[in-house]
């Protein structure tokens, strides 16, 4: 995963699958990269290069999703492939989170 | 001495055969042919001379190459080169021993001559004990080369009949035989050597059974494939008196241990015989099944719950004990089985229970790419039977294929991502026709339904053990069914607590089109349907 910071705005560039073997290290990552960071006012999680999300992945992804809640960030995902919006919808994940 | 050496011993023409032994003398010389003409007739051989390579040529072709059992060949025959002659007959006849005559030390002649695979080189003048020990040496190659060319035809030619009495490919079943049921029979035999000691044969008992019967005999040479085809007559011709397969059993076995090892000299090995013998009785909807010293057949149901048909018992030969009991199954109305030598379940490996998944690329595999099936690693010889099933009453097209079996202790999570490789391999090799975010969505429901088996179903322990299996069902649907002996879990998303959302099944539920538990076995039975609309072109990997 790469992070990078446009103005207020964490990106982070998912470049591996979130599944159940890869989360715990993007946790890591992702608190690193908020860390050297700081402020944020807002995370993307870009995941154009993602091809598989399976359960431990989308709790990856909601537990952005509250940290971000919790700390008034704003939160949203973008780059899903049509195979993860439909993961997404079948979850109603899309109620929850912001989808760009 | 002549040059070069003999290894085999030197036939003399009077022990080797009825007929005079005849050698083909080709030379230009006078002196050398009446020499070799005369020591050739005193020594019992039948010489025949040819002053030019041309009248050498019409002798052979007239005669057959097969009519000589040695050439002595002149350097020089009225202008023609020695070596162009031999390097002609050996063209006809590469069995045809061929020793040059030279009349000086030319060690590059020699040379040519011995690696262009001539027997060897007598000089000139020739003396009389050195060519005798030539021809003798000569003769006795070209006849034990003839001897071992018929001897390997002759297996080939046993190899065929074995193949006749064993076929590979869909042994047909006559329409009026069960209709009750689909059916369909598959089988395929790789022998390590030439004919090979491993059979099937299937016979109609009447118009609703159907026996199979497997067997492995001792060894896998010549002998044991001549001992299954004396047993294979054995059961064709009892059976045509309407004994039963115990009474087939009794008797091979009192044959294999009164008569054939009885007889035995002090150096042979006992020969034993593993047999199956599966009696498919669709009317009564049952299997007898009776297996002594060969693999249990298995067969799933439509929900992939797993029986084996057989029994444990010792081969055929061995003990002068009873042999194994029958025991009945009832048959499902829908169901694939499988009977298979050990020599499949070597190449099954690892302990994981793979069989069909093996019997399914075995049967799958085309002859000349032996590479790509799991016979790269045979030691044995490999016999597959498969038989499929459905009660056309049952109102769906539910014939099973299973082509892919694993089973996973539970301290394996941690290896997801292999696993799941694994998956995706099995996926694409048996249904490449797949679209990619199908594949996907399988290979996700698959991960979950793996993880929640190891990690809850087996509590992460690696005494406890979980199984999947993966089958197409008819022409449109992929079953996949995942079994733990854990603590059954509720299906229902709406029934889980703590506020904790159960993605996991969320996913399975979103990607199936039907996801079932069975109670007997707590398996989680998850249907995709192959001819979705997702099934776009443009999507395909």
């Amino acid at each position: 995963m790469k992070a990078e910071k446009e103005d207020l705005t964490l990106i982070l560039h998912m470049e591996e699958d979130l599944t159940s073997t890869t989360v715990e290290h993007l946790q890591k990552l992702y608190l690193a990269a908020l860390d050297k960071l700081v402020p944020v006012a807002c995370v993307t999680a870009n995941i154009t290069q993602v091809e598989m999300i399976d359960s431990q992945g989308l709790n990856f992804l909601v537990g952005l999703h509250r940290d971000a809640c919790a700390n008034d960030r704003m939160f949203r995902i973008c780059g899903a492939s049509p195979m993860n919006q439909r993961l997404f919808d079948m979850v109603n994940l899309g109620e929850h989170l912001r989808m760009d | 001495m002549p040059f070069g050496c003999y290894l085999t011993p030197a036939v003399s023409p009077v022990e080797s055969a009825q007929r005079p032994v005849r050698i083909l003398v080709i030379d230009d010389d006078t002196a050398t042919i009446e020499l070799l003409d005369a020591v050739l007739w005193q020594n019992g051989y039948a010489p025949m001379t040819a002053r030019n390579t041309a009248y050498a040529r019409e002798l052979i072709l007239n005669d057959g190459p097969d009519s000589f059992a040695c050439a002595l060949i002149g350097r020089d025959i009225a202008g023609r080169s020695g070596l162009e002659i031999a390097a002609w007959i050996a063209l006809r006849d590469a069995c045809l021993s061929r020793v040059l005559m030279v009349g000086n030390s030319d060690e590059e002649l020699m040379l040519r001559a011995l690696r262009m695979g001539m027997c060897n080189v007598l000089r000139k003048p020739i003396d009389k004990k050195e060519l005798m020990f030539c021809v003798g040496g000569a003769v006795a190659d070209t006849l034990r080369k003839r001897g071992q060319i018929r001897a390997t035809m002759e297996a080939h030619e046993a190899t065929r009949i074995h193949h006749r009495m064993v076929p590979d490919g869909h042994p047909v079943l006559p329409a009026s035989f069960a209709p009750g049921f689909d059916r369909q029979l598959e089988s395929i035999f790789f022998p390590v050597m030439e004919a090979g000691g491993d059979f099937f044969t299937c016979h109609l008992i009447d118009d609703q059974r159907l026996l199979l019967i497997t067997g492995d005999v001792s060894g896998h040479d010549m002998k044991a494939g001549f001992i299954s085809a004396y047993f294979m007559g054995i059961c064709r011709g009892m059976l045509a008196r309407d004994a039963t397969p115990d009474q087939i059993c009794q008797h091979f076995h009192q044959f294999l241990l009164h008569e054939w090892n009885d007889r035995r000299e002090p150096w042979d090995i006992i020969t034993s015989l593993g047999v199956c013998f599966l009696l498919i009785d669709f009317g009564n909807r049952l299997l007898h099944c009776s297996s002594n010293g060969f693999p249990s057949p298995i067969m799933l149901d439509e929900w992939m719950e797993r029986t084996e048909l057989g029994t444990d018992a010792p081969p055929l030969g061995w003990f002068d004990v009873p042999t194994a009991p029958s025991k009945t199954t009832p048959l499902p109305d829908c169901g694939t089985l499988i009977m298979f030598s050990d020599g499949m379940t070597d190449l099954c490996g690892d302990g994981c229970c793979c069989h069909f998944g093996t019997a399914d690329s075995l049967l799958d595999t085309m002859p000349g790419l032996l590479n790509s099936s799991p016979l790269h690693k045979q030691i044995d010889d490999v016999l597959v039977v498969r038989l499929n099933w459905a009660a056309r009453n049952a109102g769906k097209n539910t014939m099973i294929r299973a082509f892919f079996c694993c089973r996973y202790a539970g301290d394996q999570h941690e290896r997801i991502d292999e696993l799941q490789a694994v998956c995706d391999e099995a996926l694409r090799i048996k249904l490449p026709d797949l679209c990619r975010r199908l594949r996907l969505g399988i290979l996700l429901c698959c991960r979950e339904a793996l993880l929640n088996a190891m990690l809850h179903g087996c509590e992460g322990r690696a005494d406890r053990s979980c199984s999947m299996i993966m089958a197409c069902i008819g022409k449109d649907t992929l079953r996949v069914c995942v079994c733990d002996n854990g603590k059954p879990f509720n299906l229902d998303p709406d029934a889980s607590d703590g506020g904790h959302i159960p993605f996991g099944l969320l996913i399975i539920k979103g990607f199936t089109s039907s996801c079932t538990r069975t109670l007997r076995n707590n398996t989680l039975c998850m249907d995709f349907k192959l001819s979705s609309d997702e099934t776009d072109q443009a999507d395909r990997t």
